[in-house]
């Protein structure tokens, strides 16, 4: 028998929580130790509470991990629904008498620890090492060098990045055709970024360049200090395509991205 | 087109944070002080509307009058991102105006996370943000700003004094989150965000809301016209094309539609304007605004802060409420809030910062992606 605070820590319950933090790890090692004998462990947490708690991830590994976790849960969850409401205290059933944010331990959150489910084979005969694109917009053919694609409107002439349909400059239909964008251009605007989304390495120049021959593509500006003494409007610019920093997706992917660096 | 709508109720919390707080306890708050301050009761509003953006599909309208009273009006819920305050009280005006109802209120509210705001570039694949540029709300907005500084050479010292004039106002707002002076080297010497905006030239995070109760002229003139404010102008635009939108969120285009359509519905111009409440989230949006709104010429916004002519006292005061920057942004009830400020300096009520003799006043609000708002108000009485 877990409690919420298995799941949640609040003051000032320091030694209480404890406790029940260990009781959530030894449920969960107990489960993925006995399920080859075909054991079960189950844990039961009462609890009233509503919402699951906040995690702060920071990194592939551990989001991966964490919505593993929350697929499985979420899973047995479903799968003891109705057992759950049915020993719970609903709005039909009379609740014990006392003030009105009293406790109430009627209610029961039945939870079933997930079974560890073995890291397939599957998933890792499915990788690639050809790296895959960053953005739509980027493409790698199976010959010669990446490039970025444009979308031309053959009516008006405005630039799109991304396939459509529809014009939204002149509202034409059926007239947009892929293109090959410039790999040079010139800085229109930027701004270095100190503060991004937690994880996010900076500082970074965010800088927004017009291609030669048409478009404009946002990205960052490598190769160059982020100080604005050393960058200047409409300085010459050149697309080059590296791996999006080691960043990688859930199964592992490589991606390669592009970037502007000062050309002469 | 139909007959005038008047403002006869109108007010706001002060802005803070309240986590103990549901979004519809807030927002019944503000119904509540609109109602009083029209001498009206819930039981007198014929149709409602709510501008709210983060919890736009749990009903918060209903929920409102769950607490405050469950008449069986009409509700209507909206969503236009930072506009939808503003959104709310215009589709509030329109139903006047179409004469299908005397007294309608509008309420506006917003319970805020800290930390930034922007588009994670999530959905497939890998997260874009930090690698093909930023999309967060300081960087989009400081490379508006640099664009105004690349056409017109406009400094990173001219925007951070657009923070010190909008948080000394708001010392005299005591609605405000904050009533703090912050000194021109303590703007520019805060931790940088996103060049040129620091944390002190971002607006502030915090829950809010405010309410409106609009009427039709007939029912104005019954209740008595001395504290009435009447609306001249109510626009709405989306952002029309322009080449670079599909990198660069424009923020200009659409306010320069509706800034000409607002003064073309009003039949006034911008010299005729008393006071301005717009949409400062950042300190170089202020700058662009300033121009966008036809408050200056073009190229002229960095030559105006400087001078002070934006400044309370000045030839045309900006954000006398402390603004975005410094009274807080709670989004869905920022367009409303505004207008209660420039009604409640119409009514000559506005106190340490009342613009003395203002008759006219303009509200603008931004909702990236994008829709702007415009209202044109005066003194009825």
């Amino acid at each position: 028998m877990s409690s919420m605070t298995g799941l949640v820590a609040n003051p000032p319950n320091v030694y209480y929580s404890s406790t029940k933090f260990v009781l959530e790890a030894l449920t969960e090692a107990l489960a993925k130790e006995l399920a080859p004998f075909g054991i079960e462990v189950t844990a039961i947490e009462i609890t009233e509470l509503e919402h699951p708690p906040l995690h702060l991830l920071l990194g592939n590994d551990v989001l991966t991990a964490f919505r593993e976790k929350l697929a499985g849960l979420s899973a047995s969850i479903d799968e003891w629904e109705a057992t759950t409401k049915d020993v719970g205290f609903s709005d039909d059933k009379p609740r014990p008498q006392g003030g009105q944010r009293a406790r109430i331990p009627g209610r029961i959150h039945v939870s079933l620890v997930e079974t560890p489910r073995p890291r397939g084979t599957k998933e890792m005969a499915e990788q690639s090492t050809k790296p895959r694109p960053a953005v739509d917009f980027l493409k790698i053919p199976e010959s010669g060098d990446p490039y970025l694609e444009g979308h031309k409107c053959k009516a008006c002439s405005a630039m799109y990045l991304g396939e459509r349909t529809s014009c939204s400059k002149c509202g034409a239909r059926g007239q947009i055709e892929a293109t090959k964008l410039a790999n040079k251009g010139k800085l229109y605007v930027y701004s270095i970024v100190f503060r991004s989304f937690p994880g996010i390495e900076t500082p970074y120049v965010s800088a927004i360049v017009d291609l030669d021959g048409g478009g404009t593509v946002k990205g960052n500006l490598i190769g160059v200090e982020p100080d604005p003494a050393k960058i200047s409007f409409g300085m010459p610019v050149e697309v080059v395509y590296k791996d999006a920093l080691g960043r990688k997706d859930r199964e592992g992917n490589s991606y390669l991205s592009y970037f502007f660096q000062p050309a002469s | 087109m139909g007959e005038d709508v008047y403002v006869v109720g109108i007010d706001m919390i002060k802005f803070g944070r309240f986590p103990n707080k549901s979004l519809a306890e807030l927002g019944s708050e503000a119904a509540l002080l609109a109602l009083d301050d029209a001498g009206l009761r819930i039981q007198d509003i014929e149709a409602m509307w709510c501008g709210n953006l983060m919890q736009a599909n749990n009903m918060v309208g209903q929920q409102i009058l769950q607490l405050i009273g469950q008449t069986g009006i009409p509700v209507v819920n909206c969503a236009n991102a930072c506009a939808t305050g503003a959104t709310a009280f215009r589709d509030a005006w329109l139903s006047i105006k179409a004469g299908v109802y005397d007294v309608v209120l509008a309420v506006g509210v917003e319970q805020m996370g800290k930390g930034l705001l922007g588009g994670a570039g999530g959905g497939r694949g890998i997260s874009k943000e930090g690698l093909t540029g930023s999309m967060t709300m300081p960087a989009v907005f400081a490379e508006a700003g640099m664009e105004h500084a690349r056409k017109y050479g406009t400094t990173f010292e001219q925007f951070a004094k657009v923070s010190v004039k909008n948080h000394h106002h708001s010392t005299l707002n005591p609605k405000a989150m904050y009533q703090i002076e912050t000194p021109l080297d303590q703007v520019m010497n805060a931790e940088m965000i996103s060049y040129p905006n620091t944390k002190l030239m971002c607006s502030v995070n915090v829950d809010g809301s405010a309410a409106a109760v609009l009427v039709s002229a007939k029912k104005a003139k019954q209740l008595g016209m001395k504290r009435a404010v009447k609306v001249r102008a109510s626009i709405l635009t989306s952002d029309p094309w322009q080449e670079r939108d599909l990198v660069m969120p424009d923020v200009n285009s659409c306010t320069r539609l509706a800034a000409k359509k607002a003064y073309e519905m009003a039949g006034v111009g911008a010299s005729d304007i008393d006071l301005v409440e717009l949409h400062d989230c950042f300190a170089t949006a202020e700058i662009l605004h300033y121009e966008n709104l036809g408050l200056c010429k073009d190229g002229e916004a960095g030559r105006m802060i400087d001078a002070g002519e934006s400044a309370l006292g000045g030839r045309i005061p900006v954000n006398v409420s402390g603004g975005l920057l410094s009274k807080g942004h709670p989004l869905g009830a920022t367009g409303i809030a505004n207008i209660y400020e420039v009604s409640t300096h119409l009514r000559g009520e506005a106190g340490k910062r009342q613009v003395e003799g203002a008759k006219l006043g303009m509200t603008h609000v931004i909702g990236l992606g994008s829709a702007c708002a415009i209202h044109i108000l005066e003194k009825a009485a």
